[in-house]
């Protein structure tokens, strides 16, 4: 579904990103790894339409991401991905139905926010703001907005990185039952080494490389 | 917009605070503007009540009633006479206070309705300045110069001439006075429709004008109030300038989950709008408030006309000042603004 040929990025003299080629499936949770500095969060900017690279192709299903406008991203970003980031950032002031909502009215959709959030176990945080949630609560969230739309492929940087151990693994099934039960495309960026376990794939990067752990 | 309009109530303390700020600025602006209406009418409040379409004055006089010196010769058909000069008044207790007399005749529409039963040697004086001075009806008065004695027989309201208190005399007290001095002036020729004349002719308004001191304090206030403008107006484009730039992160991450910069946008406009609109009316409403309950001999009037348009000129630029994040907003990429989510 989606698709790298001989990507690179570089940021003036520096190279992040060389040769990195790699496809995903329908139905995958490909776990991201490898240390800091290498690259990983360039890769899902690029992956997410939040960057374009200074070399190499990304093909999504048969569209050549280079042939797109500005406004086919943002509305492939708004219907077709959806983001976690390491914090939650969620909007300040809305509810975390109102996160939701926004983010479905903007695709012209009416939603019952309460009913997605159940799914996430959040039914009596449907009101609540995000500063009256906890970090877990919060995370979930987010991974309920980037999921609103219905997505077909979800990326994750670090979600479990700033939530215990009971939150993360939490986590980490909800995406697994996007990969296995909903047919999404999930990649996830992550240091713990007890959350490869609900992988079916890892790649990991170094120096700006990729290569695939079997 | 709704996301715009949750914004505005769930962070109600920081709109809150903006508006007080918006408001006070504003609010400056309105009483400046109060003010300098105010004195504008004190000044020529004497000539404003005059029925008058337009005034014939000697030559050298530039508009100036009392440097204006007429023979009763040269009146101009379908004219009156009007008197208009300083006096030093000398009170019974020795005190001596500057007026600026008013005559005309006494069987005219010019001037106060009391004048016509003026007798020889009788005043009316301004309220206010009989209020300040002690002068009472029945007191006399004397011009310091021709020793002549004046009896204060009424009052007159808004009796006020380049912010001197003003004494009505009908015109034959005026010439007794005149002749005291050896002379037989008067200072205008008045008519209520256009003066066919060589003498130098003036509209109501150029002789408010001209009335001494008038466009110096005119203009100071106007040079305060374009000042204001400018400051308030800075003050608040970079107040909200400052409020947009320090969401951009907030709003960068709006961006990259794919929400239009329109839909953000339109949030910041009817911020920045109802925060203006809603400022300007509560220091409409405070100015307004203010001109009713200043005692009246404070020079404070407040006018629709001028508070709606200094009032609107600060919001009109605050409004525009509030836009210019939209630029930054259209140009921010989502990638730049997320620089701390990368791990
Ligand atoms: N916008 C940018 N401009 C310049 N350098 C960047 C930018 N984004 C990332 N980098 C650099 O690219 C390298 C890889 O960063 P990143 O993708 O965040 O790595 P990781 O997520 O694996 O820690 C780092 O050295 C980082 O400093
Ligand atoms: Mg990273």
């Amino acid at each position: 579904m989606i698709k790298l040929m001989e990507v690179e990025q570089t940021y003036g003299a520096m190279k992040v990103l060389q040769h990195v080629s790699f496809e995903a499936k329908e139905g995958e949770l490909i776990a991201l790894v490898g240390p800091s500095g290498s690259g990983k969060s360039t890769l899902l900017q690029l992956l997410g339409l939040l960057q374009t690279p200074s070399g190499g192709k990304i093909q999504f299903d048969d569209i050549l991401l280079q042939d797109t406008s500005d406004e086919q991203r943002r509305q492939m970003r708004l219907l077709e991905i959806g983001f976690i980031f390491q914090e939650s950032h969620l909007v300040p002031f809305l509810t975390a139905a109102e996160q939701l909502e926004l983010v479905a009215e903007e695709a012209g959709h009416t939603i019952d926010a309460a009913a997605h959030l159940e799914v996430f176990g959040l039914r009596d945080r449907a009101d609540h703001l995000p500063q009256a949630l906890s970090g877990g609560e919060r995370q979930r969230v987010a991974i309920a907005r980037a999921l609103v739309n219905d997505p077909r492929l979800v990326l994750a940087d670090e979600p479990t990185a700033s939530l215990d151990y009971t939150n993360a693994r939490q986590v980490m099934e909800l995406l697994q039952r996007q990969a296995h039960e909903h047919g999404k495309t999930v990649i996830v960026i992550t240091h713990d080494e007890r959350m490869l376990t609900y992988c079916d794939r890892v790649l990991r990067m170094e120096d700006g490389q990729i290569q695939e752990i079997n | 917009m709704k996301m715009g309009w949750r914004e505005l109530i769930r962070m109600r303390q920081r709109f809150f605070l903006m508006a007080i700020v918006t408001t006070l600025i504003v609010l400056l602006i309105l009483m400046i503007s109060g003010l300098a209406d105010g004195l504008a009418y004190d000044n020529g409040a004497v000539v404003r009540n005059l029925p008058i379409e337009q005034v014939a004055l000697s030559k050298d006089a530039e508009g100036q009633l009392t440097r204006s010196f007429l023979e009763r010769t040269d009146q101009p058909a379908a004219t009156e006479a009007l008197g208009v000069q300083n006096m030093v008044l000398e009170k019974k207790n020795g005190t001596k206070d500057d007026v600026t007399v008013f005559a005309s005749p006494g069987d005219t529409r010019y001037g106060p309705r009391q004048l016509a039963d003026l007798k020889d040697g009788q005043v009316l004086v301004d309220q206010q300045y009989a209020e300040q001075s002690g002068t009472k009806v029945g007191d006399s008065v004397t011009d310091f110069r021709t020793k002549q004695t004046f009896e204060i027989v009424g009052t007159v309201n808004d009796g006020r001439y380049s912010h001197a208190p003003v004494v009505w005399m009908t015109l034959s007290t005026w010439d007794d006075w005149q002749q005291q001095m050896g002379t037989d002036y008067v200072s205008a020729f008045i008519s209520q429709e256009s003066i066919k004349t060589k003498l130098a002719t003036y509209t109501k308004q150029q002789i408010v004008e001209q009335v001494p001191g008038y466009a110096a304090e005119q203009n100071s206030f106007q040079m305060m109030r374009l000042a204001l403008i400018v400051i308030g107006s800075l003050i608040l484009t970079a107040f909200f300038y400052i409020l947009t730039m320090q969401k951009m992160k907030q709003l960068g991450i709006l961006k990259a989950i794919g929400i239009r910069t329109r839909t953000i946008g339109q949030g910041l406009v009817l911020q920045v709008f109802l925060l203006t609109v809603v400022s300007f009316s509560v220091s409409l409403l405070l100015t307004w408030t203010v001109g009713q309950l200043l005692p009246d001999d404070l020079p404070f009037r407040f006018e629709w006309t001028t508070s709606l348009l200094y009032g609107g000129l600060i919001i009109v630029t605050a409004l525009l000042g509030g836009l210019i994040p939209l630029r930054a907003l259209k140009k921010l990429e989502p990638a730049d603004a997320m620089g701390g989510m990368t791990g």
